[in-house]
């Protein structure tokens, strides 16, 4: 027997469901009626059956009384309890089998409901642990940024301050005094570390940029 | 054990058709009837498809009833059973009121069929399902 027939003959509510727990079902191997396809409940416990009984055992009472008291069965004494027998049997029948089916809909309705909440909890749960990630990932980010803020502000205010120096002497009028190699050296210096400050900028400036792709 | 693919519905009408009758001979006291009633049941142990009310439900009636027309999955020994256990006794019953002989019991006889076939077309609670079942249990078939 193929996997798949063994799966169907499991599942309540398909045509191939076998109910285990009854054995006339599982006697015969096929649901021997269609309401049997939506119950799991024993045979002892089968409504159906109940009600067979129950009117067997009346009707039989009812006979036995009346060829006791009356010494005969009268056509309309058998004919009234017949068609009450059957016509109680028919509603019975009726709504028994929308009970069952309501229970089964309730039941699936319930089971899809549980699995539901369980891939809504899931997904909440790796969203959680997304989120935990992501805030880790950014509050490293920040300690890093603050880190280099507090390094590039250090190695900023080296070459302004040099910057600074030279170009108040040059406004005091102090280079004036100095000769030509020194006012050259003075501005050489005033260039490398510029160029210093630029590379530093540039640097920043990339920061910046990695700063914002990783917060992405 | 071979089965084969029948509409309920349509198995169930032509049981409560044969209850019908059955209770009909029995109201009127017409042992004839019984005899074609038994007649028709013992047909039908060949197969289910000899079944004149199945059918006449099947292939005309169902049109009345479009959404209640599903196909079910029987074991042919199984209907072949029913059939018999419901035929055999009509058919004796028969005999028994053509030959004079225990009337009272032969009358009793066609009413439990009739309402055995009445709650097994109607009510869709089968004895000889039952029977049948029980049976296939014992001897382990």
């Amino acid at each position: 027997m193929k996997k798949s027939e063994i799966s169907n003959k499991e599942k309540i509510g398909r045509p191939e469901y076998v109910n285990k727990y009854c054995w006339l079902v599982k006697t015969l191997n096929y649901s021997s009626s269609e309401r049997c396809r939506y119950c799991d409940s024993k045979f002892r416990g089968c409504l159906f059956f109940q009600y067979m009984t129950i009117s067997l055992i009346s009707i039989f009472f009812i006979f036995s009384l009346f060829i006791l008291i009356e010494g005969r069965l009268p056509k309309l004494v058998v004919f009234t309890t017949f068609v009450l027998v059957i016509v109680y049997g028919y509603f019975f029948s009726e709504s028994t089998e929308k009970i069952i089916k309501a229970n089964f809909a309730q039941r699936t309705a319930k089971e899809a409901l549980e699995k539901l909440t369980k891939s809504l909890e899931d997904q909440v749960e790796q969203k959680t642990k997304d989120l935990k990630e992501r805030a880790e990932h950014l509050k490293k980010l920040l300690i890093m940024r603050s880190e280099f803020l507090d390094i590039a502000s250090h190695q900023l205010k080296t070459p302004v301050s040099v910057i600074l120096g030279v170009a108040s002497m040059f406004k005091e009028g102090n280079m004036d005094k100095l000769p030509k190699e020194q006012q050259l050296k003075f501005l050489d210096n005033i260039f490398h570390k510029a160029k210093k400050l630029s590379v530093i900028t540039d640097d920043i400036l990339r920061a910046s940029e990695m700063d914002t792709d990783g917060l992405d | 054990m071979r089965q084969c693919v029948i509409y309920d519905s349509s198995l169930k009408f032509s049981k409560a058709v044969y209850g019908i009758l059955a209770l009909t001979a029995f109201l009127i006291q017409n042992y004839w009837l019984v005899l074609v009633i038994s007649v028709l049941m013992i047909v039908e142990i060949i197969s289910i498809k000899l079944s004149l009310p199945y059918y006449l439900h099947s292939l005309y009636l169902k049109k009345f009833f479009p959404g209640r027309l599903r196909p079910v999955r029987k074991e042919s020994a199984e209907l072949s059973f029913v059939c018999g256990l419901a035929g055999s006794p009509l058919f004796i019953s028969f005999f028994l009121l053509y030959f004079n002989k225990f009337t009272a019991f032969a009358w009793g006889l066609v009413l439990v069929i009739a309402l055995l076939l009445l709650m097994s077309g109607i009510v869709g609670v089968c004895v000889a399902s039952l029977t049948y079942v029980i049976f296939k249990k014992i001897f382990r078939v």
